[in-house]
């Protein structure tokens, strides 16, 4: 009778420890179990390895699609244009952050790279949002370099910040992988009318 | 003796008690002592009171001076007026609505027109959480999910007409954030910079810093 009373208070408190590590769980896809905090998983370098996009604006819909390697435009009439492409993500502890991405024309090598820097942060849910379920981003510096033929063009731009932000919304972060997704959509209704959407899902592997 | 010791341990512990609320002060001018959270001061309906926007564009300067009841734009020695208020509710449940009113008169040889346009922008909000040298809870970051705007304009020769553009937004992102210089149960006070200095290819500058002062209603 003990053996039993013991095996059911360990069972009972092993349910505890189930339900209480599931109730960390904050993104939709996130793992039920982490020993690591949200901050020790997101710090650290993350590759883009597969991802999609969809934009319309009034009328006009563009997809793209996105691999390890390359991106592909399509606009729905069956033509498509796939380039080389790369994009990654670094989130220091110090809450500074660094995104690159570069595209390359693959009919002429000409490319296009853009890195961006500044600091990061998570939300911390008041009403309804679950807490760090985001990551706010204030971009401090833009670089784009674009080249065509031999030609080098470099563009910086500096900012003074505390205004203008950036949110990604993490539907899953694990140790080795990293999901986000994005919604915008915004509809005119009145004396002009508009509409515009766009919607993007990304996943990215830790370097 | 004993009641010099007694005197030393109570000024130790005024003095330790001082030194932990004081260091609830987040914001530059943010009372010395509060005894409410920040989210329960922040709670309420706030109403503009002073507020000015410095602004520089390509060498160009601009200011706006706000004053309550207009708002003063001059530009190149020029000043315009325009009726301007503007109200802020935070509510605890994380949603805002922020309602400002444009007045506009027009008299042109006795022939006047007014326009008055309200807009209603609804939405969440959200404090930083302070990773990094960032203190937590210094920034009131803003979605917003809906904008309405009424312009209703009456014209001694043409009456009066209504127009009604609504945005909707449906979206994940925070679209700004502002950093709170004071806030205490009376007065909210914060700024926004953004300055944009592009260099190499088509190189540019611009400038905006941007303070205004709220008192609780």
């Amino acid at each position: 009778m003990k053996k039993i009373m013991l095996l059911a208070g360990m069972a009972a408190m092993m349910a505890t420890t189930v339900v209480t590590f599931d109730s960390c769980r904050k993104g939709a896809e996130d793992p039920a179990i982490s020993l690591r905090s949200r901050k020790a998983r997101l710090v650290g370098e993350w590759k883009l390895t597969a991802g999609n996009d969809t934009s319309t604006n009034n009328s006009f819909t563009s997809y793209t699609a996105y691999t390890e390697t390359t991106e592909t435009v399509s606009t729905g009439g069956g033509s498509a244009t796939s380039n080389p492409y790369e994009e990654k993500m670094t989130f220091n502890a110090d809450g500074t952050f660094e995104m690159y991405e570069k595209t390359t024309n693959a009919s002429n090598g000409s490319y296009d790279e853009m890195t961006t820097t500044g600091t990061w942060d998570f939300n911390t849910g008041v009403g309804e949002e679950t807490k760090m379920t985001k990551v706010i981003l204030t971009p401090t510096n833009v670089e784009e370099v674009s080249t065509s033929g031999s030609s080098i063009t470099t563009t910086n731009s500096a900012y003074v910040n505390n205004a203008l932000i950036f949110t990604i919304d993490l539907v899953r972060l694990s140790n080795k992988e990293l999901k986000v997704y994005s919604i915008d959509n915004s509809v005119s209704t009145g004396t002009s009318t508009s509409s515009s959407t766009s919607v993007s899902h990304k996943t990215y592997s830790a370097l | 003796m004993k009641k010099y010791f007694l005197y030393a341990a109570m000024a130790v512990s005024v003095l330790s008690a001082t030194v932990t609320l004081n260091s609830c002060r987040k914001g530059e001018e943010d009372p010395a002592i509060s005894l409410r959270s920040r989210k329960a001061r922040l709670v309420g309906e706030w109403t503009l009171t002073a507020g000015k926007n410095d602004q520089t564009q390509s060498g160009s300067v601009s200011t706006t001076v706000f004053d309550g009841t207009n708002q003063i734009v001059t530009s190149s020695g020029q000043s315009d007026t325009t009726g301007y208020t503007n109200t802020m509710t935070f509510n605890g449940d994380g949603t805002y609505v922020n309602e400002t009113v444009t007045t506009t008169k027009w008299n042109f040889w006795g022939m006047t027109s007014t326009t008055v346009t309200t807009t209603t922008e609804d939405g969440t909000w959200d404090f930083n959480s302070g990773i990094g040298d960032e203190k937590a809870k210094t920034k009131v970051l803003i979605h917003p999910t809906k904008s309405v705007a009424v312009t209703v304009t009456t014209s001694s020769t043409s009456g009066t007409t209504t127009d009604t553009t609504t945005d909707t937004y449906t979206s994940n992102n925070f679209d700004y954030s502002m950093y709170l210089t004071k806030l205490s149960n009376k007065e909210l006070m914060f700024t926004m910079r953004l300055d944009e200095t592009t260099t190499g290819a088509g190189s540019s500058s611009s400038t905006l810093t941007a303070t205004r002062t709220y008192t609780a209603k």
